[in-house]
């Protein structure tokens, strides 16, 4: 990637950004236009998103496409570089620039459905994609961190307004909590500023600053923990099942599929690259938070009849193997944890984008009213059973990648917890055919007789989606190779 | 032989091709997969051909062939390394014949027995792609590969039993069979994780070697071994994972011959006997193997007496059988345990592939209700007597040599009490396949209906029947060192494999000791005739006699109960205490509490606000006092 | 060249002035104006117009002195600082005008006296900032308080109105009387009124005065606080600004505020600043009384006015954090701030006036469906909400940050954090406000309304301003950083 790029990586924000402002001009009425709007930009924005992934030369630079407009700076307790709009990307930024990309499409095409005010809908959306997105890309911590709560902002009204059950309860707890973990990010950010006193909030810089050890030992928890609530972390994890059984389908898509991952990245951007000896310090309690939240998400999800309540453990579950593959501290570990990120971000806006597409005309999630529904919606079944079998790990689906390595990677730090960690495995089978076997299979119930099969707008974003799935199950290098160089070479602390 | 990979991609392009389009090719595509299977039989003979060359001068030369393609993930150059590569040995080169004959036998087979069913063509798709997977695991170089082939026979498995998914019996099988081995793929998986934390390989022979230098530590490798284990258990159906096979009964029956009898159910076998060389470094794990086959033989046997349910009846015989071969291995007679895999193959097959010409013809599977078809079905009746009689351990028959190996091997190796019980075991196989074949075929209908509704099968079917009857005749002989070289084929199964360390295994019928074992199986054909012929009646008295025991056998050790109550109390139990936890104490307590606190201080912070003047200037007064006693309490 | 009784030479240059008398004739002329209403057959835009243009030559007056460092008559001193108040002042008055002329044209009794009054207290606001002199400075705050008293009870057939003004007079009263016994202790330790001869004074050794002086700075503090509405002198806020007109509410939130800050700036950072040890804690543990009841208490308004009122006392708690960790870049970092909140919060206000004008309801629960109803309205109330949360690309995130930071800087952590806390508490009441607008269907009738021109004029000038700051704070913060200068200096 050469630095003339980095307007690409500009583009990414501005684009979806940008939409918002002209979907304002654009009379609600003209749901063509609107239609048509979106399209462009969110194909405009896989494009651009599969570019930059292509031409991310893992063998370059640690950052490329790196450029930075000035923003602020000689100003107030601002130095010379002060506050800049520096964009840039490593590796483990390029994967999830591509997962924004690939999810923002299918996204943007099961919304083109809602008839109460769609335009206001895709507005919010496109600002929450903005904020993904830009900060993915972002070098300067105030544009990093600003960007990021841009993500979070549009959230509440997007659930409560076009969410479902109980949308103004899961909409404000889950605005709330996260808001609360925003304190300890904020705290942070100050702190690492003005501990190093640069005058400058860009990270690149700020990361070669050698921040004194008590510091990072107390500043990376609450990075952790800030970012790790976005994150679902155990036990921080409970606005996550009741934001998404409230979410309208595409929120729940970028929401569990992207933004969930935003914490994890955080971890990574503002902890352990800006903190590395607190990060080591603090590793088995990630493992431990870890361990506890994959099999506890696994366990719940056992019992949850609401197949979105189902799918947000499920959720809380395969975060946690985020975790733990980031408390091993070894390249393998890691490079799972961010495939995990991928391979989730991924399988989660599958599942939900089929469960939106059933209950949009069901009005039910209910596992135990359903039965035999493979008669009734056969090509829903096939790509619902996909993103199953990915999220129970089947090799050859990108599930597994993520958590061989995630496995073999804490085998090589702590072998007990590994076993643990293939056992949670193994209960996820167990939900999910539980799952399967009452929703698709037996006696079909004629109660469901007058649902038609998923829209093509769907199956399109669900081939996506389920192609996207198989590609990185069957031939996960170009997202290895780009990982696990960016975290051999440039995470302090993690080795081989 | 380096394009060996060309075998498992024939019939993966069949799965794509039919599981897309199949409404689009003539006759749902069911030619088309025949045909790929018939190609991959002919290549198979020409990787036999070419493994020929590695006999020099009659003399096997030791080592397999390796062939590397992509290489899949690597991670800091080489120190985490997953390549797709494939391995072919004398194992692998008893297992290819195997697996692609018994399918083509199956897939024509099929066109018959699953005529006019709807999803015909996602039949033969899902046929596809299970032999696909089962190819890919048995040239499986590294361990990580063959994690997934693994997974991916399972999945099919998973698919084909749960064909009837309307029957909700159906559906629950296929998830039984699916977690259950699932929970012996955990063991294989933290197995093979073990074994690369130590060696940083995953190649199998680097493993062997590894392993034969002691790199390992000795218990560690037996844990590890014994997690390995696990996965061949599971999906070998061994003791304690053996519950899953009698129920898989619920796919089509076809499939039951392919997945359940000759292929599939034996990876585990495979498994094993693929790692022997580094199971002979610990000879605790190889014990575990041993105990457990036997165990889970005997057991299996007894279940398969008083089975009512023909197919069942045909499935614990399977895991009993199964047993054998892991006895074998457990003995360390790697070729013993895979001329039985061979012969078994074809005789257990042929044996289903009967059952569903029964059921095919009287929509009966219950023994019970059949009775006297061998008029109305002789070709059916002749081939799986046949089949039957090669399963009892017959003199002469593929069954007998290669039980004879075993009983001979473990008689050899193993302790004298687990010889006894084995040979008993061996009488009782005799007696229940005796049996079935009595309360199936003789005796006069029970159930008129089916009686009447019963017809002779197809050729379609009836022709493989017969092919496999003729292999359950010679698989067993011909693999003799005479016989092999008269039929051009440079010595028998037993020049073909063989561990690396002894010398090729040469055949030699200590015929005193067969006099033995076939006495053995005469007196179990004879038992089971003495009870079974006619009406039964001393069948009946035995089992009135015993009925504790009876129980016991026909509630299979009472084993489903256990696990399902181990599920239900346990598992579910776990999940609830879970699950309130998280509601009350994490969500309702924890986060709606700290808002619902916050929200009390506002309303009580309100009632400072009286509205009233006195009240506000004394807020001030106060507020001045509050001001000074800070200040000078800071200065 | 004049002298005083001691001697000094007085600059007299009267221009230095010109704003103040620009204002004050204004003020003159609207009245006059109404006096002769009849006669002079004026239309109803008269007196707004009168104002606006006065106004208008009052901020160009002010403009000639960007960069001028002078004093006049040693009384006031005219350097950036002041001019960045002067033209912030006349600007918030110059909206509050534009936006809610209809609103003051219906709801408001003497028209005449409000418009004059409201530009008598603007100029005693630019007083307060510029003042040099602790009297002067005294004289400044009462001609803006004694302004805002009687406006405070203009709104025409409302009890709470007249109700609020007594409870605001007769409270302010007991403040200036506060605040006035403070100052005469500070004369007493600093021997002068003159900002510049107490600093000297104070750099000495004040081992001796100790307990004077703290009582000093207890009451100054105490009479400050008052003005700024912080906990625990905060009382009259939530009755005054309910009662009160709203343009007048919103100029009590934006420009008595900030002209206090103004006055805490010029004393803390200037001659009070020798002495921070004695008041440093004072402050910090008013702003921490102040954010926390604050945000607190406003979780449980129905009406926006009061609930504006309690949002606003958070945030002069957060505002005086920067007092308690003074510095030149905190003290910037305060003025972006208290521009970036004095936009949105006029942004909300006008919003609220130009809702008010069509209901007449200033329930939160009236709002309902706002956002079919109006979604121009919804948009502007619901940009100033999020911005007052401190939401990105919204004044609010940006301005706090910088404020934030810039505390934490200075090493008071703890201080920040509480802040986080309590604002984030606030997003919760902001929420329950925008609730109404976007998740519940309107009552009545439900067709589209618009605003007034002038009111699109001023809602739409804030909601750009509150965006501007929002995305591109740099050329404020600059301004901003410049006028903290010469207190610096």
């Amino acid at each position: 990637m050469t630095e003339s790029d980095a307007v690409l990586l500009l583009a990414l924000f501005l684009i979806p950004l940008g939409t918002a402002a002209l979907l304002m001009l654009v009379p609600s009425r003209e749901r063509s236009l609107i239609v048509g709007l979106t399209a462009a930009s969110s194909l405009a924005m896989f494009v651009i998103s599969l570019y930059v992934f292509v031409a991310y030369d893992f063998n370059g630079a640690q950052f490329q496409g790196v450029d930075a407009w000035n923003y602020m700076h000689n100003v107030g307790l601002l130095g010379e570089e002060g506050i800049q709009l520096k964009v840039g990307i490593d590796g483990i930024a390029a994967a999830m620039v591509l997962l924004t990309g690939i999810v923002i499409l299918p996204g943007t095409w099961v919304s083109w459905k809602i008839q109460n005010r769609m335009k206001d809908f895709f507005i919010l959306l496109y600002i929450l994609t903005a904020g993904v997105f830009g900060t993915f890309v972002m070098l300067d911590m105030f544009m990093w961190f600003l960007l990021y709560e841009t993500a979070l902002l549009p959230m509440y009204l997007l659930i409560a307004v076009w969410g479902s059950t109980r949308k103004e309860y899961g909409a404000m707890k889950l605005m709330m909590m996260l808001l609360a973990g925003s304190i300890l990010i904020f705290t942070a950010i100050f702190a690492l500023y003005a501990e190093a006193g640069l005058g400058t909030f860009d990270m690149v810089d700020l990361y070669a600053f050698d921040y004194d050890e008590d510091f990072q030992k107390i500043y990376f928890p609450m990075v952790a923990v800030g970012c790790g609530i976005l994150a679902a972390m155990f036990p921080f994890h409970s606005w996550s099942p009741d934001g998404h059984a409230s979410a309208p389908t595409a929120v729940s898509m970028l929401h569990a599929g992207v933004l969930m991952k935003l914490g994890a990245f955080g971890i990574i951007r503002l902890g352990f690259q800006m903190m590395p000896e607190g990060g080591e310090f603090w590793a088995p309690a990630l493992i431990l938070v870890g361990i506890t939240a994959a099999l506890y998400g696994a366990i719940s999800a056992l019992r949850q009849d609401d197949l979105k309540l189902m799918t947000g453990f499920s959720s809380i579950s395969h975060m946690g193997y985020v975790m733990l593959g980031l408390g091993t501290m070894n390249v393998i570990g890691w490079t799972g944890a961010v495939l995990q990120m991928f391979a989730h971000g991924i399988m989660t806006a599958l599942f939900f984008l089929l469960i939106g597409a059933m209950y949009d005309q069901s009005h039910n999630r209910d596992i135990p009213n359903f039965s035999g529904m493979a008669k009734q919606m056969p090509i829903w079944t096939v790509f619902f059973v996909i993103a199953g079998l990915a999220s129970l790990g089947l090799p050859g689906m990108s599930g597994f990648v993520a958590e061989v390595h995630i496995f073999i990677g804490t085998f090589r730090a702590y072998p007990v917890v590994g076993g643990l960690a293939v056992l949670t495995a193994a209960i996820t089978a167990t939900y999910l055919l539980r799952m399967f076997s009452q929703v698709f299979f037996g006696e079909f119930n004629p109660r469901w007789s007058e649902l038609k099969e998923i829209t093509y707008a769907e199956r399109a974003g669900a081939a996506v989606l389920a192609g996207t799935i198989l590609l990185l199950g069957l031939w996960p290098s170009p997202w290895v190779d780009r990982i696990a160089t960016t975290i051999e070479t440039t995470i302090p602390g993690v080795h081989l | 032989m380096e394009q060996v990979w060309i075998l498992p991609a024939i019939p993966f392009a069949t799965f794509l091709v039919l599981g897309l389009f199949n409404r689009f090719i003539p006759r749902r595509g069911d030619g088309l997969a025949v045909l790929g299977m018939a190609a991959v039989v002919v290549l198979v003979g020409v990787v036999l051909a070419d493994f020929q060359n590695f006999f020099v001068d009659g003399i096997f030369t030791p080592g397999g062939e390796h062939a590397y393609a992509e290489e899949w993930v690597d991670i800091g150059q080489g120190f985490f390394l997953i390549e797709f590569s494939t391995y072919v040995d004398s194992v692998t080169m008893v297992m290819l014949p195997v697996v692609s004959f018994v399918a083509l036998m199956v897939l024509v087979y099929s066109i018959g027995y699953m005529k006019g069913e709807q999803r015909y063509g996602w039949y033969f798709a899902a046929l596809s792609l299970f032999v696909s997977a089962m190819l890919l695991l048995v040239i499986s170089g590294n361990l990580l590969q063959l994690y997934l082939a693994w997974e991916g026979v399972g999945l099919a498995s998973y698919l084909l039993i749960g064909f009837y998914w309307e029957r909700q019996a159906a559906a629950e099988a296929a998830k039984k069979a699916f977690i259950t081995t699932r929970i012996g793929d955990v063991g294989l998986l933290i197995g093979i994780i073990l074994l690369w934390r130590v060696t940083g390989s995953f190649d199998i022979q680097e493993i062997i070697h590894a392993a034969q230098e002691g790199v390992f530590d000795q218990t560690y490798l037996t844990v590890a071994m014994i997690f390995l284990f696990a996965g061949a258990a599971g999906k070998s159906a061994q003791f304690p994972f053996h519950v899953w096979l009698p129920d898989a009964m619920e796919g089509p029956t076809p499939v039951s011959a392919l997945i359940h009898a000759a292929t599939m159910v034996v990876a585990g076998v495979y498994l094993v006997a693929r790692m022997l060389p580094v199971y002979d470094e610990v000879l605790i794990a190889r014990d575990v193997v041993l105990y457990t086959g036997l165990l889970t033989a005997l057991m299996a046997a007894t279940m398969g007496l008083v089975a009512t349910d023909i197919k069942r009846v045909l499935a614990f015989s399977t895991v009993s059988q199964l047993g054998f071969m892991f006895v074998a291995l457990g003995v360390g007679a790697l070729t013993a345990a895979m001329f039985h895999l061979f012969t078994h193959a074809f005789f257990k097959s042929l044996l289903f592939l009967g059952s569903g010409s029964v059921i095919h013809a009287t929509d009966e599977q219950e023994v019970q209700e059949l009775g006297g078809l061998r008029k109305k079905m002789p070709v059916t009746t002749i081939t799986f007597t046949i089949g039957s009689l090669a399963l009892a351990g017959l003199p002469f028959l593929a069954g007998f040599w290669s039980k004879d190996e075993i009983l001979h091997d473990l008689q050899k190796h193993g302790p004298m009490w687990a010889y006894v019980v084995l040979a008993a075991t061996a009488a009782l196989t005799a007696i229940y396949t005796t049996r079935v074949v009595l309360l199936t075929f003789f005796g006069k209908p029970k159930n008129q209906q089916a009686y009447d509704r019963a017809h002779e099968s197809p050729p379609i079917m009836t022709v493989p029947l017969m092919i496999l009857a003729a292999l359950a005749i010679v698989a067993g002989f011909v693999t003799y060192t005479g016989v092999g070289e008269a039929l051009g084929f440079v010595g028998g199964i037993g020049e073909v494999v063989y561990l690396p360390a002894e010398g090729a295994h040469r055949f030699e019928l200590d015929w005193a000791f067969a006099a033995g074992a076939s006495a053995t199986a005469v007196a179990g054909v004879v038992i089971g005739v003495a009870y079974w012929w006619g009406d039964a009646k001393r069948a009946a008295a035995a089992r009135n006699w015993a009925p504790e025991l009876h129980q016991l056998f026909a509630r299979r050790y009472y084993i489903d109960e256990l696990y399902q109550a181990v599920i239900n109390n346990v598992v579910m139990g776990a999940s609830r205490v879970v699950a309130w936890f998280d509601k009350k104490v994490v969500n309702e307590t924890g986060v709606d509490g700290a808002t619902q606190f916050i929200g009390f201080l506002g309303y009580r912070l309100k009632f400072l606000q009286t509205g009233r003047i006195p009240n506000y200037a004394l807020g001030m007064a106060l507020g001045v006092a509050a001001l000074a006693v800070v200040a000078i309490g800071t200065t | 060249m004049t002298t005083d009784l001691l001697g000094n030479d007085l600059n007299l240059r009267y221009e230095l002035l010109g704003p103040e008398i620009a204002i004050a004739i204004t003020a003159m002329l609207v009245l006059f104006a109404d006096a002769f209403r009849k006669e002079l057959n004026l239309g109803r835009f008269a007196l707004p117009a009168l104002s606006v243009v006065g106004l208008i030559v009052a901020i160009v007056l002010s403009a000639l002195w960007i960069d001028e460092n002078e004093d006049f008559a040693r009384l006031v001193q005219i350097d950036d600082f002041t001019t960045f108040f002067r033209i912030l002042f006349l600007s918030v008055t110059l909206i509050v005008i534009v936006g809610s002329h209809e609103y003051i044209e219906r709801n408001v009794s003497h028209v005449g006296e409000f418009y004059s009054l409201l530009l008598f207290s603007t100029a005693g606001a630019m007083l307060m900032a510029g003042a040099r002199d602790l009297l002067t400075a005294y004289l400044a705050i009462e001609v803006m308080s004694f302004s805002l008293y009687i406006l405070v009870s203009l709104t025409k057939n409302d009890a709470r109105s007249g109700e609020s003004s007594l409870k605001y007079v007769l409270l302010g009263g007991v403040a200036s009387a506060m605040l006035l016994y403070g100052l005469s202790f500070i004369y007493g330790v600093g021997g002068s009124t003159q900002y510049s001869e107490i600093t000297a004074t104070l750099s000495g050794s004040t081992a001796d005065v100790e307990l004077p002086l703290v009582l000093g700075l207890a009451l100054i503090i105490a009479g400050l606080g008052f003005k700024a509405s912080a906990v625990p002198f905060h009382m009259w806020t939530p009755d005054a600004y309910e009662g009160a007109p709203i343009p007048i509410t919103a100029y009590l939130s934006a420009t008595s505020k900030a002209a206090t800050f103004a006055l805490l700036l010029r004393w803390f950072a200037g001659p009070l600043l020798p002495v921070i040890d004695e008041w440093q804690w004072m402050i910090a543990s008013l702003a921490v009384a102040t954010m926390v009841v604050g945000n607190l208490v406003a979780l449980q308004q129905t009406n926006i006015k009061r609930l504006m009122a309690y949002s606003s006392i958070g945030q002069v708690g957060f505002m005086l954090m920067a007092i308690t960790a003074i510095s030149d870049t905190t003290g910037s970092a305060l003025l972006l701030h208290l521009t970036g909140y004095i936009i949105t919060n006029l942004a909300v206000f006008m919003a609220v006036v130009a809702f008010y004008n069509k209901t007449g309801s200033e329930e939160i629960a009236s709002l309902r469906g706002l956002a079919q109803t109006n979604p121009y309205l919804a948009l502007v109330m619901t940009a100033g909400l999020f911005s007052l949360a401190g939401m990105p690309l919204l004044a609010g995130f940006l301005t706090k940050f910088i404020l934030f930071q810039s505390v934490v800087s200075e090493g008071y952590t703890w201080l920040v954090v509480i802040a986080l806390v309590s604002s984030t508490v606030s997003l919760y009441y902001y929420l329950q406000v925008i609730r109404y607008m976007y998740l519940y269907e309107p009552e009545g009738e439900t067709e589209r309304w618009r605003l007034t021109p002038t009111g699109y004029l001023a809602t739409g000038a804030l909601l750009v301003g509150v965006l501007w700051v929002g995305i591109y704070a740099a050329p404020f913060y600059t301004v901003a950083d410049r006028a903290i200068a010469p207190l610096f200096a």
